[in-house]
């Protein structure tokens, strides 16, 4: 089951975006400390992340670069969401590294279809990585193959 | 009278609270958009039910009384940039549920206040508006009758 969490320091939001989602095959963490959210993420590798944009404490252009800078958490797909109607807002997040940009009041819709696509994209991603290991493997254990095996081969 | 006194190019010297009262009265302005806009809480209570919603309706207003006690600390200190922050915050969980006014004064703070004489007025109001929410929570969602 995908993992998915939700980072924002207001209850009410967190919850709003879980409820949102209860229809999903997922299974759903609030944070409510985005330094704690940052720690969790290291050890349990999420599928996705709702990320709350002004946040005290750290900030999510803060969280982001954590992200991304982070080799165990990199790939791992953001969705930045804020009330904020300003372009600046807009490209300094995605400049920051986000995935993708949701706006309050969240349509419900609309962030179960951006989910579900950031899933499956994540899904695909994860799938390639481990064919690559597969196929780095199969090379290791066959040195001698004439042809080397790769993802595209396999 | 009280702002001819102040000293426009001594910044950091914290204004009083007298002073702040004065001068946000010249710009205090009225909010008259809706409590709970209505379709934002059918839209709500279809999405989520009407268990989750009550969950939610009742954090809602301490969250709201939470981040006014932060724009207070934050306007006692003379610190626009807290101000804006804790604003958007506020307007942030207001949107979601669809507290329109409690919004709207929020995003006033945090977008279009460029001075903190402008701050004493809002804040007024967003005690105001908080009152006023939750009694309308209280009849729209907690005590509804069904």
């Amino acid at each position: 089951m995908a993992k998915v969490a939700i980072v924002d320091d207001v209850l009410t939001n967190a919850l709003l975006i879980k409820g949102y989602m209860k229809d999903l095959p997922i299974e759903v963490v609030i944070f409510t400390d985005a330094r704690e959210a940052l720690t969790w993420c290291t050890r349990h590798d999420p599928d996705l992340i709702l990320l709350d944009y002004m946040m005290p404490g750290m900030s999510g252009p803060q969280f982001l670069r954590s992200i991304r800078t982070d080799d165990r958490m990199k790939d791992i797909p953001v969705i930045v969401v804020t009330w904020d109607e300003r372009k600046d807002s807009l490209y300094q997040a995605l400049d920051s590294g986000a995935s993708d940009y949701l706006r309050k009041p969240i349509d419900r819709v609309e962030l179960l279809f951006r989910v579900q696509n950031m899933l499956q994209t994540r899904a695909r991603q994860r799938n390639l990585v481990e064919l690559l290991a597969s196929a780095s493997k199969a090379n290791e254990t066959a040195p001698f193959a004439s042809e080397p095996m790769t993802a595209a081969a396999i | 009278m009280l702002l001819s006194t102040l000293d426009p190019c001594n910044v950091d010297s914290p204004l009083p609270h007298a002073l702040l009262e004065t001068g946000s009265a010249g710009v205090e302005r009225t909010w008259s958009g809706p409590l709970l806009d209505a379709a934002m809480l059918a839209t709500l209570r279809d999405c989520l039910g009407e268990a989750d919603l009550r969950v939610l309706m009742t954090i809602f207003p301490d969250q709201v009384a939470k981040s006014i006690d932060d724009l207070k600390r934050a306007a006692a200190a003379n610190d626009l940039t807290c101000i804006r922050e804790a604003a958007h915050t506020l307007a942030g969980m207001s949107i979601n549920l669809g507290a329109t006014r409690l919004a709207d004064i929020a995003r006033y703070l945090s977008n279009d206040a460029v001075d903190i004489l402008q701050v004493s007025g809002p804040l007024r109001a967003l005690d105001t508006a908080l009152d006023d929410t939750r009694e309308m929570i209280a009849k729209s969602v907690l005590f509804r009758l069904r």
